[in-house]
């Protein structure tokens, strides 16, 4: 199974070889490196990536780059370590790293690596996303020597391969994609080679396209290459290096001070994925360990599953995807440089894996695949670490933002007959997941790009061939809680301006379960949907003076897509709707205070219906009856516990006690108790679950899913729900296939 | 002794409302006083008293023989963004009311710095302003696709519900932004109409009249944002009129808009959104005013405040426009003079991070603000900032900060740096005031860099002015680092009313655009025909300001881009009438500036060239005399002289690292020619400006300072 290059082993690893250290700038002995120069020069390092973004960026022809930010920046030293990267999306910064070492280990011999040369790849073994993804390396000369690296990945709309967009539910094998290409010489002192540029455009549908874009990312890395190597001419070459080295020393020291605040212990969490590809019914785990001690923070995820159809990423691109939850959830305050970062941490995988694919899988689909799953095993791992935090770090926490991607590419012929491919990513940004402190936010981000960004109805009406029927922010499709996650959006749109049907490929997880997990009792958001309403006739209607724009005017007959599939009609006649992922709740929905529940169904976020059910609050007209809230309240958590809750708290827990969860603390002997009434939840143990009254969720019921799993999947899936005996408060909320055993997933180390 | 017709500049600000009076030969009178909140324009009558004062004047006299009366204000917009906007009314297409909700996805992030974008769990959707509610949104029944036809007719029922529902829901004004309604705007026209129809008292504001661009989500917060402010800004602009029209002023105010110029009483009121960016605009329209005077082509224009540092660029004599602009993590489609903010100021914040056992000095990007301020005013600041620095290493006079206003306490101020910044780090105070300096200065270099380069300039073949109440002080420091070789600190009593003074300098200027459909080559008639139509508004309006024809300047520009490129060049189109052979030009030009802006060899010509927009600058050029020597310039000679030494202090410079017993040089004491070599301190009664070592400073006959690097440093 192993690749025919050198594909370097998974693990972490430097650039030692002698080929490579003849190349390297040695800094003169003695420097010195004073704080005022530090932070002059970092100040303009940080600002450096911000400059080549913004040349990428303006210079690209790409809405997937302009408008969905898909694109990176990095800078990195002598030997690949990347140290800057901009404000985008950090998942492709960190995959590039292992392309920068790849480089200089495998490009270096018979000067291979000179002053002037960019080497472009699209390999998802060597450090890039997703072969939908090109990269491009520029070595730093200073003095003669190798002093640093600048680099960037942008998502090309094209690059080949038998489906256009590049992403193919059908493919078993990466032969069925468009073919991965290691780094080569694009630019070779300092002229742009045209054969290589060929080779590429000629792969591509959109050969223009790609080539302007080949352009912008060969102007941001020359603004990079010119600055760093002004910077050290004017502070000494010396002085530079000791800098960026410092950048990387300060990160990992902040990082590890960091940690140590934190209590010492150990988590886990699953996140679910179904389906691998066309015809398939499968139900996947991407599963993962976090043991935090002293400054030492490690990730094992070798227990997920076996890779299996398109649905895989390469580790590159899953490594990035867990530096993209610890970077903002534990670093929103220090220095974002990945490399001195990830100093204090370890991984732990195993090659095989959806996360960890080997040649020759399918791993076209990497970042919006494992690459985001992990994502939110990330995010949920350090939360639950951070329940146990003190105020201000517990802050950083989050609930699962929504954690899928809806990849809708379209194709079809114009009456000119030109092709037509053109893509939909209104539902791609979802809602936030919910704070220990505050809601998430209405559909409003991914969760690796936080500056992502839709393209307005009338550009997409302008440059594809579709009329809109609505985009809305979607009632009840955020998780509840006592935060609420961010509701998600969703679209309706019909074929306009054409004579003939266009087909559609679909991809994204989380429609047969909710991909947001809540948090602390918070509930998971709503699945996503693909629905087609067949030979609805909206432009008849309009005729006909009927103006549908609700998803319920469309009728009955609802066709709900498979989640991932190659190839769906879509008639001329027909209407598409897709609704994407809310964010996860945080905390017992019974907790939240009446009157934001009354304003979430005033503002249209959440139902009269779910205000009653899930939140036990009463509306009448736009105010709380609090008097039947109260009752409501009690009957949930009867019927949670099967008893009335306890009128009367148990004692207090004893002083001391260290924090599991929300309410679940930790006694000095070692028990797990709920905070709110005392009761004893696990005697002598930390698996409060093991105490815990757990019943489960009827999904369908509890509006969690738009249609039954078993439409999309043979596994039954469990909502499993944990609450206090005592008192009937929702300690936790998970999902679960229901045949797994229930696991313990949290502990905290004793001293 | 002055003469009539006089000009006047009025620039009220938060603290201070200043008057620049304009006589007609060009001589020019300031008046100076504390604004007065709320209501303000008492402020602006004894502001402008206090000049007529100085002129010997009485108020209504000084008016009465005023021909021009023009005013920036940054009040409305502060308003709107503290929430005392009007409650509005919001309709959109049926299937669309959730919009300005959902912002694109980008308002938990828009307009933020790096720093702020990390910290996601802080990042939020900005409370909504425009409307307050979803319940003040109501979608109507109607369609227009993409070409303009309409698919489904406007349903009038619908829309009398929806304004009568609104009503009810107290909505105070109404905003209606339709999709496509810049291709099609008689929906929006019908909508407005039934709205006056049914509350002949409701501001209306209609996406179509205000911004006919492309992009939905864009138009509407413009047009929210413009019926959230007609109130307040109607009731402003109608009780400075009637108050100046009171005492004497016989021409209706002009007021300063932020695109750089000015519009009349009656155009502010029906589109007062146009008011946003017009408070830093000031700066860089006097600067235009200074440069033009002084023949300078390319300027930096650096204002360095308490809090933030402003860059704004002068090319070509003219000002920099950007198209679009954020307020309240909300963009907006409006045409603005193009100023860049980062937090460094006076106020900026200094303090010692240990990690590991490694010292970091961080400046900024917090501030002390005014309250508590530095350490130095001794009103409670503990934390050390830039004008702590300053202050110890002999920059500052303590005795004779804002002219003697305010003592300055070194004592304090040298103690919160030991404690917060020196010992920490082991450095002596001298050094961590150094380095906190020199920090600044650093950053606010790199903004002017990202300013110029990113933008396809190169810094050194530009000027640098420096004003604010630190540029004069910085200045020297911060254009050096970036190799500029020519500073100008403007001059005399005009620098510390600058902004007014620029004001006073403004033409009338509104923006009209449309969007457009079309490739190069392509149908000339397109454009054209889009042309005429902008044009002809353009003069209607003109001529409803009272311009006459051969004032009026109308100014052809056209959006460009590659075919499926999203960020547009914009390149002037000079003639009246558009063939083959100009379009076939436009596109050489088109690609000639984009190679400028993103470097050679980035255009890509075969992916073909579109035109997106149409825009008309329409200009009513306001005739004013050839500006005439500042009332604080000296002497009559230009030969270059030697001025008094007012006294020695020991000063540390930062780029000498060394204290040097350096002269010290007051404003007073200047004359035309004088001339004084670096290094060198000069104390005017409102700032402090620096020659550097390597410098020569010369006094011109409008006391400017004149700062040139000499080849040899």
């Amino acid at each position: 199974m192993a690749s025919q290059l050198k594909v370097p082993a998974h693990d972490v690893h430097n650039a030692s070889d002698a080929t490579s250290a003849a190349l390297m700038f040695e800094p003169s002995a003695g420097g010195t490196l004073d704080p005022v120069t530090f932070e002059v020069i970092s100040h303009k390092l940080a600002q450096l990536t911000g400059e080549q973004a913004t040349t990428l960026q303006r210079t690209s022809g790409s809405v997937v780059v302009n408008e969905g930010q898909d694109f990176c920046v990095t800078i990195a030293d002598a030997r690949g370590n990347v140290f800057g990267l901009g404000d985008f999306a950090i998942v492709h910064a960190t995959a590039l790293q292992h392309a920068f070492r790849w480089t200089i280990e495998n490009r270096a011999e018979d000067g291979g690596i000179q002053e002037g040369d960019m080497f472009l790849l699209s390999d998802p073994w060597i450090g890039i996303a997703h072969q939908a993804d090109v990269g491009l390396l520029a070595p730093v000369f200073v003095e003669g020597r190798l002093f640093a690296w600048v680099g960037n990945t942008m998502h090309m709309l094209d690059t080949g391969g038998p489906v256009a967009g590049g992403l193919n539910t059908a493919a078993k094998d990466v032969f069925s994609e468009p073919a991965p290409m290691p780094p080569i010489r694009l630019v070779r002192g300092g002229v742009l080679q045209r054969e290589v540029e060929e080779m590429m455009t000629r792969r591509s549908r959109l050969p223009h396209l790609l080539s302007l874009d080949l352009r912008a990312m060969i102007a941001a890395n020359l603004v990079g290459v010119k600055r760093i190597q002004e910077i050290a001419a004017a502070y000494s070459a010396t002085t530079l290096h000791l800098a960026i080295n410092r950048i990387q020393d300060n990160a990992e020291m902040e990082f590890r001070d960091r940690l140590r605040e934190l209590p010492d212990g150990r988590w886990s969490d699953v996140q679910l994925c179904e389906v691998s590809g066309d015809g398939d019914r499968g139900m996947y785990g991407i599963r993962g360990t976090m043991t935090k001690r002293g400054d030492q923070l490690e990730f094992d995820v070798s227990e997920t599953d076996d890779q299996r159809g398109f649905f895989n990423s390469t580790w590159p691109t899953a490594e990035g995807g867990l530096v993209a939850a610890v970077l903002p959830l534990l670093c929103p305050d220090l220095t974002w440089a990945p490399s001195g970062v990830q100093r204090a941490i370890t991984f732990k995988y195993r090659p095989g894996t959806i996360i960890a694919a080997t040649f020759p899988a399918a791993v076209s689909a990497g970042p919006i695949a494992g690459g985001l799953l992990v994502t939110s095993l990330g995010t949920a791992l350090v939360s639950k670490m951070l329940s146990c935090a003190s105020d201000a770090l517990k802050e950083n926490l989050f609930a699962v933002t929504s954690a899928c991607i809806p990849a809708n590419f379209f194709r079809g012929v114009a009456p000119d007959g030109r092709p037509i491919m053109t893509l939909n990513v209104d539902t791609i940004p979802g809602g936030t997941g919910a704070r220990s402190w505050r809601d998430g936010d209405e559909y409003a981000g991914i969760s690796f790009a936080p500056s992502s960004r839709i393209p307005n109805i009338e550009h997409q009406e302008h440059a594809s061939p579709f009329l809109y029927l609505y985009r809305r922010e979607l009632p009840d499709s955020g998780g509840a809680g006592r935060f609420r996650g961010g509701v998600s959006g969703e679209c309706a749109f019909i074929p306009y301006g054409l004579d003939q049907p266009m087909e559609m490929m679909l991809g994204v997880h989380g429609a047969a379960m909710p991909s947001s997990t809540g948090l602390n009792g918070g509930l998971p958001a709503k699945a996503v949907s693909y629905r087609i309403y067949r030979d609805v006739d909206v432009l008849g209607e309009y005729a006909k003076g009927q103006m549908p724009a609700h998803a319920s005017e469309f009728g009955v007959d609802i066709e709900w897509a498979h989640p991932k599939i190659s190839s769906v009609p879509f008639g001329l006649k027909d209407v598409f709707v897709s609704a994407g992922s809310g964010g996860g709740g945080y905390g017992d929905p019974l907790e939240r205070d009446p009157s934001r529940v009354a304003n979430d169904v005033k503002e249209g976020y959440v139902s009269v219906e779910r205000a009653r059910d899930i939140y036990g609050v009463a509306i009448l007209g736009d105010t709380v009856d609090h008097d039947r809230t109260e009752s409501l309240r009690a009957d949930i958590r009867h019927a949670r516990i099967g008893h009335r809750p306890d009128s009367s708290p148990h004692a207090p827990p004893p002083a001391g006690h260290r924090m599991l969860s929300e309410h679940v603390g930790v006694t000095d002997a070692g028990s797990a108790v709920c905070t709110k009434c005392g009761t004893d939840l696990s005697r002598g143990t930390q698996d409060f679950k093991a105490g815990a009254t757990m019943h489960t969720v009827d999904m369908l019921d509890a509006g969690l899913v738009w249609v039954h799993p078993s439409h999309f999947i043979d596994e039954e899936l469990a909502l499993r729900q944990y609450s206090c005996p005592g008192c009937g408060t929702l300690l936790e909320t998970e999902l679960a296939i229901a045949r797994e055993p229930i696991k313990s997933d949290r502990e905290l180390f004793t001293a | 002794m002055t003469t009539g017709p006089y000009t006047i500049g009025v620039d009220t600000g938060g603290t201070f409302t200043d008057t620049v009076v304009v006589d007609a030969e060009g001589v020019v009178t300031i008046g100076k006083q504390l604004s007065t909140p709320p209501e303000f324009v008492g402020g602006v009558e004894a502001s402008v008293a206090a000049a007529a004062d100085a002129l010997g004047l009485s108020l209504d006299s000084l008016l009465e023989d005023t021909k021009q009366f023009l005013h920036g204000t940054t009040i409305v917009v502060n308003a709107l963004v503290t929430g005392r906007g009007a409650k509005i009314g919001l309709i959109a297409t049926r299937g669309f009311g959730d919009t300005v909700f959902i912002a694109r996805t980008t308002s938990r992030s828009a307009g933020l710095r790096s720093d702020q974008l990390h910290r996601y769990a802080h990042l939020s959707r900005p409370k909504p302003t425009i409307p307050v509610s979803k319940s003040l949104v109501r979608e109507v029944i109607e369609r227009v696709d993409r070409d303009g036809r309409v698919l489904m007719p406007l349903d009038e029922a619908s829309v009398r519900d929806a304004i009568k529902e609104m009503l009810d829901e107290g909505a105070e004004a109404i905003a209606v932004c339709l999709l496509w309604s810049f291709r099609h705007p008689a929906h929006e026209e019908r909508v407005a109409a039934i709205a006056r129809e049914i509350a002949p008292d409701v501001p209306v504001t209609i996406s179509s009249e205000l911004v006919r661009q492309i992009g939905e989500y864009e138009r509407t917060t413009t047009t929210g944002y413009n019926a959230a402010m007609s109130g307040i800004a109607a009731d402003y602009v109608d009780r400075l009129s009637s108050r100046l029209a009171g005492n004497g002023l016989k021409q209706p105010p002009l007021i300063m808009q932020g695109n750089g110029g000015v519009a009349s009483v009656a155009k502010i009121r029906q589109a007062p959104v146009n008011l946003v960016g017009s408070g830093p605009a000031g700066g860089v329209l006097a600067s235009r005013a200074l440069a033009a005077k002084l023949g300078i082509e390319n300027v930096i224009c650096t204002d360095v405040g308490g809090t933030t540092f402003d860059v704004g660029l002068i090319v070509d004599g003219d000002l920099e426009l950007t198209p679009t602009t954020t307020l309240h993590q909300h963009r907006l489609f409006l045409p603005l003079v193009d100023v860049v903010s980062i937090g460094a100021g006076g106020g900026s914040l200094a303090r010692a991070e240990i990690v590991g056992g490694t010292g970091r000095l961080r400046v900024g990007p917090e501030s002390a603000y005014s309250v508590p301020g530095p350490v130095c005013y001794g009103r409670g600041g503990t934390i050390p900032t830039v004008t702590d620095a300053d202050l110890i290493l002999g920059m500052l006079d303590p005795e004779f900060f804002l002219g003697g206003q305010i003592k300055l306490d070194v004592e304090a101020a040298r103690e919160a740096i030991r404690i917060h910044v020196a010992d920490p780090l082991g450095m002596s105070i001298d050094e961590a005031a150094s380095g906190i300096v020199e920090i600044a200065d650093s950053h606010m270099a790199d903004l002017m860099r990202q300013v110029t380069v990113q933008r396809g300039h190169d810094p050194r073949k530009f000027t640098a002015f420096l004003f604010g109440g630190g540029g004069p002080l910085h200045g020297s420091a911060y254009a050096a680092k970036l190799g500029v070789r020519n500073m100008v600190v403007p001059g005399g009593a005009l620098a510390s009313v600058f902004s007014a003074w620029g004001i006073a300098s403004a033409d009338i200027n509104h923006s009209f655009q449309q969007s457009v459909a079309m490739t190069v080559p392509g149908d000339p008639a397109i454009l054209n025909e889009t042309f005429e139509a902008l044009e002809r508004a353009a003069q209607e309006q003109l001529s409803s300001d009272g311009v006459s024809k051969s004032e009026q300047v109308l100014q052809r520009r056209v959006d460009m881009r590659y075919t499926m490129q999203t960020n547009e060049v914009t390149v002037s189109l000079n003639s009246d009438v558009v063939n083959d052979a100009t379009l076939a030009d436009l596109a050489e030009r088109f690609s000639v500036e984009y190679q400028r802006l993103y470097g050679k060899g980035t255009g890509f010509k075969d992916a073909g060239i579109e035109i997106t927009a149409c825009r008309v600058q329409a200009l009513g050029m306001l005739s004013r005399p050839e500006l005439k020597s500042s009332i604080s310039g000296r002497g009559s000679s230009s030969a270059a002289s030697q001025p008094p030494v007012y006294r020695e202090r020991s000063v540390y410079w930062p780029e000498l690292h060394a204290r040097v017993s350096t002269p010290v040089y007051r404003q007073e004491s200047l004359e035309v020619g004088s001339t004084i070599t670096g290094p060198a301190i000069i104390e005017l009664p409102t700032t402090t400006a620096t020659v550097r070592h390597g410098q020569t400073l010369v006094v011109d006959e409008m006391s400017n300072y004149f700062i040139t690097q000499n080849s040899a440093a």
